[in-house]
Order: C-alpha cells, then structure tokens, then sequence
C-alpha cells in the first residue's frame, strides 16, 4: 500500500512531501549507519588518528599519513623518543613533517653501516613495542608480538615453566611487561634478570629498521633546552659559551671534551647526565678504574668479598665495554666516572652509533667535500653528519607501504584475535551456551505455545498473561533472585545457570501462541482425520508453519546468549567459564581505542552472520498457510 | 461402505443453548445426501460430528453397525473435504496425499500405487511434485479429493467443498463430484448452503434450520411438495411464491386486493385440503414458473399486480408483480417475452393444479 496514489504524485505538494520524506529517511539511515561505519574505520586505527572522524583512516591513502603512524609505532608512541633520536622538535606525531626522499647511495651506506659495524645493543631502543603502557592503552606490538612467541617458544610452550624458570605469577607470556628500556637516562641499569637477559637475547635479533638509535646530539640538545638558565634560548646559550649556533639543533655533542667554553657544559653533561655506559677511557688510560677500584678496596680480597668473585688480583678486572647491566662493576664504574679526582676528563671518550656512523662515513669518503658533493650537502667536517634515520625510515615505509598498511589494518584486530584465542575458553563457553540457548528456546517455548494455543485450558487467559507479564519486568529486578536460587541449587558457575533461566521466554510464547491461533483449524482437523498424532501435528503443522517466527525466536534467543555480560559474569564468576563478552569487557578495560573498537566489530560479526542466515528466513514472510 | 445412522443427536457449546435439536437421520448405504441450510444453521457442526473432530453432547452416531459415538476421527474409517482444501502448505501435493496413509503405516509401495491411482483419476499426475501453494483453485479442490479417496473411506464428507471456487468452476468440479460417487457408490454426506448443488447432486436432501431438520426428501419431491413455507423459499431459486388469502365458503381465494380466484371442478383434491379452512386465512404457495402473464384478456381467472422489475435471463425472463402489499415473482419462457414496461398493469394468472397450501400458524404443507 503506497502513501500517495500514483495520481497524486505529480502534484507539487505531494513531490516536496515525498522529499522531505526520502530526505528524512536518507537522514535517518545515515544516523544509524555512520556510527557503524566509525566504528569500523576506528577498528582500524592508531592513537594517532584514533579521534579522526573519518570514515576511510586516512593512512590507507595517503603516504604521509602512513609515515607518521609508522614513526608513532616505531617510537612506542612516544614524542620524546623521536624527539631525541632525530635530534628535531615536534609536539606529536602528527605534526612530523616528511624529509625528502634519500638518495639511494645514502641507503646503501646506512645499510652498509648497520651491517658491517659492531653496534653495541645498548646503543638502540627496541621499536614497535609498547612497554607498559598506561590502562586504557594497551596494545598488542609488533615486537611485543615476536618477544612473546619467542618466550613461548623458549618455554615449549609450557606455562608452567615460564612461571618456573622466570620465577613470576604471570599466568603466561601473554601478560609479560617489561618496564621501558631508558638507556638515556643517567641512573639506568639493565637489570639483572633472566627476563631482561632473555629480552638482549631477543634484541640482538630484531631486523634493522625496527632499532630506535639513541642520538647523544638529540639527548645533549634536550639538555640543554631543559637547562633553566639557557631558557631556551639559542642566543643566552651563544653568549654564555662563546659560540656562534643558529639554534640548539646544530649543536652536536662531540666525542672528547672540545675546547673553549662550552666545555665545562660538555663535562656537566657527560659526567652528570649521560648514562655511563656512552663513556669509555681512551686507549691506554684504562688503568684509571683499576687505580680506583685499588684506592677504594685496598686489596683483593676485600673486592672478592663485597662482589661475591674470585680475583686473584686487580688486573684481571678488565674493562673491555663500559657496563650497561646491572653489576657490582658498574656501581663502581658509575662512582669512578663522576669522581673527576680519579677520572680525569680528558680521558673520558663518548661511544655511541652516531660516532661510529660518523666513523664508517669517513673510512668510506675520506674527505668531507667528496661526502658533500656526493650528497649534495655542505657539512664542515665529519663530526657534524647526523645518523640519516628520518630519511631512512620514510625511505622504509615508501618501500613497503602495501606491507605496512596491511599491518596496521589489522593491527587491532590481531590483538583481539590473539587475546580470544589465548583465553580460548571462551568462546567454546559461548559457543556452547548459544547452541544450547538456541535449541531450549526453540523446543521449551513452541511446546508452552502449543499447549496454550491448541487446549482450552482452565484459567488460560491468567497462565498467558502470568508468561507476559515476566515481559514487563526489566530482567534486572529478577538478578538478584535468580542468583540466590542458582546458587541453593547450586548451579553457579556451571551452564546450567546461564542456560535454565532463560530457557522460557514471556515473549517467545506470546508470539508463536499467537501465530500457532493464526493457523487454519481445518489444518488441525485435516491432520486428525488423517490420524496424525498430537506430536505430528505439532512438528508437521504448529512447527513447519511457523519458520519465520521461530527464527526471530532463535536469533533473539542467540543475541541474548551471545550478548549477555551482565548474568554471564555474575552467574559465572569463575574465570574458566567467562563467556567471549566477559572477556571483550575486560579486554576494553585496558585496550587502546583501536583495539576495542576491533573487539566491537569482532563480537559483532557471529550476530551478523547469524542474522544474515535467519533473515533469508524472517524476510520471506509469513507465508499464510492457505491461500483462496 | 457403510450407512450413516444419527440418533438423538444434541450439541450443545454452551451449557443449555442447543445448536443441533435432537436430529434423528438415516443415511442409506452408497447414497449420497446432502444437508442443505442457510448459514448458522449447524450443518457443518453436524457433519463435524460425524466426522468425529467435534464432540456430540447427547445422543448416538452409527456408521455401519458401529457406534463410533467417541471414537477418533481416523478410527471411524471416513474422510473428509474441507471448504478451504486444508491442505498441509509445506508438503508437496504427493506428501498431502501420503500424508493420512503414513500414519497408517502403509508400505511405500502401496502408499505409491494407491497415490499413482487417485492422480491419474483426478488429472494430478503432472502436479505431484508441486506445493500446494503454487496450484490454482480447483487444483487445489482436486488434491483435496485426492486425498479423501486415497484413504479408501467407508464414508466420505464434504464441508462446502466448492464455495471458494469461481461460478463456473464450481459447476465443472460439481459433475466431478458427482461422476465420483457414480463410481464409488461410497456413502457421502455433503453440506452445502447452495440449493443448486444440493439439488443437482443429492440423491437425498436434508434441509435444515437452526438446529431442526425440516424436510428430509429427495431432490424432486422437495421441489414439488416443500414441507413447509421454509423450505419452499429455500429450495429453487427463486424460491416458491407466498401468497396469503382467505377461502370463503364456496372455496374461492380472496386476495387482499378484494380479487378472488375459484377452483374448477377437477380441482377437487385442493378444496379437500382446505375444507378445515372455511372463513380462514391461509398461504397459498406457486413456483414462480406456474404463474404466468395473460396474453389476452379473455378469462374471468386472472389477477392484476403493477411490474416492479423485469430481469431478462435470456432464456426466461423473470417478472416481479405486486398484488396488493405480496410480491410475485414469475418466470416467463423466453419465447413468451411480452414487450411491458415497469409500472405498468398487468393481468396473470395462477395455475392452480401446481399449488401448495401452508397453515398461517405452523408454516406446514397441509398435503404433507
């Protein structure tokens, strides 16, 4: 039945009428859709673009946008990370801007470099890998990933002796956090664990680009920035030492104390706020931490004693690389390197991978001007080339866009893969509890509506409407109580009490009661003359008539099971029987956005194909039993 | 086959409140009877009865020597017809049909041959594999038959089984029912509210009316001597005219118009009938066919009533009179057609050796 007659329709108040109303509805579609569409692209987000309003995440098209969300996964999300390691200033990610593309030369030296120079592991952050982050943010890496499969292959992946060997209460890998390596940070000490030696282990491995570098000249500039008397102020800065800088930025932090002024700047920096495994003696002046250690303990013995080792005397304690772990050597190495009676500095030289870049690149070219021409720069000398890592990592991410871009995708929905399978319990829980909320909801409430329906019962009117009633009770008010009754049964945390008490549906029997009064009598008669028992007729007739209202029964049947939390959890609190919302719950309390989005779309996804088979069946309509 | 016999039969829905009167009625082996009624007038309770899905509140049914009084409706060996083909909507037409004789645990093969017989004699074969819901009307109706007959019943019922279908329809699916019982010669009992199919197809036809039977007769003989004015109005169509006159005591029939119509001497047979009724009102009921217009205007036997309407057939043509505050229908061969117009006058006359005469109080025939 149309709204308008088809005459009417030329009419010109019918035709604004009409568009009003298509606008109305095309609003309306949109209002319903769009949150939908948002959740989808949010499911395929970073904290980048996690509160872009865009329907298509622009990383997906444009390559610029791809580079930011690769440098903010490379630099675990952090600012100051990328901060130091480029030695530039930016607030976020976002406002990042692109080099342009390096020439293939300086990507063959850098690769050259990485390869053929011996840079220490300290030397580098781990990239694409969050250490703890904060709740509400957490995500699944790249790195996190692969050092969790590598723990787990470490293990055989036997949990139990994860928990053994690593001595923890962490349920499994799964749950490791390591805190966040601060190789910057003056008082930091790789810990001595078998973790964190497991974690070395793993480093040693990652592929080149995932290294994040740590540029001393970054670390020295945000130094000095942060210095109150400089107030960040290039030209304080200039008076105070003496020089003639253009801005922080140009300042680079030599290798051995330079002259002039800004050496006192340099020593305060070195001695007070570098981690000492950046300083070394020069060669042949390693004697000094000897004499220390022989001033400080007077004899052998007494080392042997407050270490715990078996020198037999001090020359034996050699110091090949300065120590980053943790170790009663390092603590000495920490004191010997501030006390400048002992550590005279002259004799302190910075080691760090811009120096060894520095290094290769004057082996290679031999002289600045053939590295400028080849280039097409104007460096004064060697010492003042960056390590070329912005460039590198945009060269990266054009290389590989389609790879990256495919990652980042399913970035989030990875996690909740992961998580969900890792916690597969769950989903077999809700697998079953569905089945089985489907099959008694289609057996108990067609066989209550067929009572009603096909015997006159006495006081029928009041048994339907005690089954309506339950309707309009909201299904919390009944919570409490059903909780205390399972628990007397003693149904808790089995399925019988998620299953039981859903098991008859108020609605359910109103609505196929209602349909089964529908039905011809004659069919009924027809069937008993034809001597069809009270089952067949049931099954042949109130049954097979009676498809499009047992789906809509079957599929609300299943919502209920698939969506339900709030009984689940409570019914069910043990963990072995939390069903996949209760753990998409939980997953959302710590998850980044992205990834509760994903974990939306993922629970989304079996209502949907359900819904999709059953609507084949809704939408053909009631098909009427006789037709004149 | 079997013979349907009612006893005492009573129904009563609501406590007191009798649908069905104390029907007492006997079905003769292989006949096929029809009961025929307005609507409401519980023939379909009746036959429902038979058939066994509604109960009898008093009184006893027989089919055969059996009393199947509370027997379930297969054990009673019939089947049965619905007005609306009752067909099972998600079975193919084979499966309808199979349907009754699966639950009897018959064994494929004669469900199959017995299936194969009935399709061929009602033109099914091609629709086997179909669904009900993709045949037409009196497709459907023939399934329905199909069915019935595969059961191999002692009784059949019919429930208004050709109501849902078009007038023409109807009339061809009527011979088919009637060329079936001439085959079968199984005992059928067949509800109608059309007097036309009862009439054609009954070998014996019950008329009822608010629970009570009123005349139970064949065909012809229900035509000719209706029981009472009831039945004469119900059966034909038009029904018979009712005319109301007083006799006076030499036997003539004055109308309200002051006109009065005698009897001739070899009338004798209808002044016996209404000797008791001397200075006495009675009905006096004509089929509209023995009333016919005087072409001329010579007899001294002829009325005068004002054409009210005129309703050419084609091959008759029906005129409607008034005489007096009654009216008259008559029925006029085609060849007969005479060229008045409404309003006008005109004279006719009665043919008094096709009459009835009902008593004013009870409605009866008084030669019944």
């Amino acid at each position: 039945m149309s709204l308008f007659l088809q005459s009417e329709r030329k009419n010109l108040k019918v035709r604004l009428l009409l568009a009003a109303i298509y606008t109305f509805l095309t609003l309306g579609a949109i209002t319903i859709i769009y949150p939908f569409l948002l959740m989808l692209s949010g499911s395929l987000k970073g904290k980048l673009d996690a509160f872009d309003f865009d329907i298509v995440p622009k990383f997906l098209l444009d390559d610029e946008r791809l580079y930011k969300r690769y440098l903010e996964h490379k630099y675990n999300e952090k600012i100051q990370e990328y901060q130091v390691a480029n030695n530039e200033f930016v607030r976020i990610f976002k406002s990042v801007e692109v080099p342009e593309y390096p020439k293939l030369e300086l990507i063959e030296d850098w690769n050259e470099f990485q390869i053929n120079s011996t840079i220490a592991p300290e030397s580098y952050h781990v990239g694409n890998m969050f250490f703890l982050p904060g709740a509400g943010n957490r995500i699944t890496t790249k790195n996190t990933r692969k050092f969790r499969n590598y723990i787990r292959d470490l293990c055989n992946n036997d949990p139990k002796y994860f928990r053994e060997y690593f001595n923890t209460t962490m349920l499994d890998w799964y749950f490791l956090d390591l805190n966040p390596e601060r190789l910057l940070d003056k008082n930091f000490q790789i810990p001595k664990s078998k973790l964190s030696d497991e974690f070395y282990r793993f480093k040693i491995q990652i592929p080149f680009h995932d290294r994040v570098y740590l540029s001393l000249d970054g670390e020295y500039v945000r130094y000095l920035k942060s210095l109150e008397y400089y107030n960040s102020d290039i030209t304080l800065f200039n008076e105070k030492n003496n020089t003639a800088f253009d801005s922080f930025y140009d300042i680079v932090f030599e290798r051995s104390i330079p002259k002039g002024k800004i050496s006192r700047q340099w020593e305060e920096f070195a001695r007070a706020e570098l981690n000492t495994h950046f300083i070394s003696l020069k060669k042949g002046e390693e004697y000094l931490f000897t004499d220390y250690l022989i001033q400080k303990f007077q004899t052998i013995s007494a080392l042997n004693e407050r270490w715990g080792s078996i020198f037999t005397s001090f020359d034996e304690i050699r110091l090949i690389e300065s120590p980053a772990h943790e170790s009663y050597l390092s603590t000495e190495y920490i004191n010997f390197v501030k006390d400048d009676s002992f550590c005279p500095v002259n004799s302190i030289e910075i080691k760090s991978p811009e120096f060894l870049w520095r290094d290769f690149l004057k082996t290679k070219y031999k002289d600045i001007s053939s590295y400028n021409s080849q280039f097409n720069e104007n460096y004064t000398s060697f010492s003042h080339i960056p390590m070329p890592v912005k460039k590198m990592d945009y060269a990266y991410v054009l290389k590989n866009k389609n790879g990256l871009r495919w990652d980042y995708a399913i970035h989030n929905y990875k996690m909740v893969v992961e998580y969900l399978s890792l916690f597969g319990d769950g989903l077999k829980n809700t697998i079953i509890y569905s089945i089985f909320a489907v099959l008694t909801a289609l057996i108990v409430n067609p066989l209550a509506a067929y009572a009603l329906s096909r015997y006159d019962l006495p006081n029928q009117y009041k048994i339907l409407l005690f089954f309506v009633a339950t309707m309009t009770f909201p299904p919390m008010v009944t919570m409490i109580p059903n909780y205390l009754l399972l628990k007397d049964i003693g149904f808790l945390n089995t399925f019988f009490a998620l299953i039981i008490p859903g098991m008859a549906n108020g609605y359910g029997i109103f609505l196929l009661k209602g349909f089964f009064d529908s039905l011809p009598r004659e069919l009924y008669e027809a069937a008993d003359i034809d001597g069809a028992s009270e089952f067949h007729k049931f099954w042949h007739i109130a049954i097979s008539l009676s498809k499009p209202i047992l789906a809509v029964i079957a599929l609300s049947a299943f919502n209920g099971a698939y969506s339900n939390f709030m009984f689940a959890v409570v019914l069910c609190p043990d963990e072995k029987m939390w069903t996949l919302m209760v753990w998409l719950v939980q997953m959302q309390y710590f998850s980044a956005r992205g990834a509760v989005m994903a974990s939306l779309v993922v629970s989304a996804i079996p209502t949907l194909i359900v819904f999709i088979f059953a609507q084949n069946i809704i939408l053909r309509g009631i098909v009427l039993p006789v037709e004149k | 086959m079997a013979s349907i016999n009612l006893k005492e039969i009573v129904k009563c829905y609501v406590k007191d409140v009798r649908v069905i009167k104390n029907i007492n009625l006997k079905i003769d082996d292989g006949e096929f009877a029809v009961i025929v009624g307005p609507s409401g007038c519980g023939k379909s309770t009746l036959l429902r009865m038979v058939a066994g899905i509604e109960e009898v509140t008093e009184g006893n049914i027989f089919i055969g020597d059996q009393n199947v009084t509370t027997m379930a409706p297969k054990d009673r060996n019939i089947s049965m017809v619905f007005q609306n083909y009752a067909l099972y909507p998600q079975m193919t037409v084979y499966e309808n049909m199979s349907f009754g004789l699966k639950m009897r645990n018959e064994t494929k093969s004669a469900i199959d041959e017995k299936i194969r017989w009935a399709a061929e004699k009602l033109e099914l074969l091609d629709l086997l594999g179909r669904r009900p819901k993709e045949l037409s009307g009196g497709q459907k109706q023939r399934v329905a038959l199909g069915r019935a007959i595969v059961r191999e019943p002692k009784v059949f019922l019919f429930d208004e089984p050709l109501s849902n279908l078009d007038a023409k329809l109807r009339v061809q699916m009527r011979s088919e029912i009637k060329k079936m019982h001439e085959e079968f010669r199984t005992t059928m009992l067949y509800v109608t509210h059309d007097q036309v199919e009862a009439m054609t197809l009954g070998d014996k036809i019950i008329v009822l009316k608010e629970g009570i039977i009123h005349q139970v007769n064949t065909p012809l003989n229900l035509y000719r001597s209706p029981a009472d004015t009831f039945v004469g109005k119900f059966i034909g169509n038009p029904g018979v005219n009712l005319i109301e006159c007083n006799i006076d005591k030499n036997f003539e029939m004055i109308f309200e118009t002051g006109e009065k119509l005698s009897f001739n001497s070899q009338q004798n047979a209808q002044i016996d009938l209404l000797k008791k009724y001397n200075n006495n009102k009675i009905i006096l009921g004509i089929r509209p066919e023995f009333v016919s217009i005087a072409l001329s205007d010579n007899s001294d036997k002829l009325l005068e009533g004002r054409i009210k309407l005129i309703e050419p057939l084609g091959n008759e043509t029906l005129y409607y009179f008034e005489l007096g505050s009654t009216e008259i229908i008559c029925r006029q061969r085609y060849d007969d057609a005479i060229s008045n117009t409404i309003g006008e006058k005109i004279k006719f006359s009665l043919d008094l050796n096709n009459v009835s005469f009902f008593d004013i109080n009870s409605k009866k025939n008084l030669s019944v």
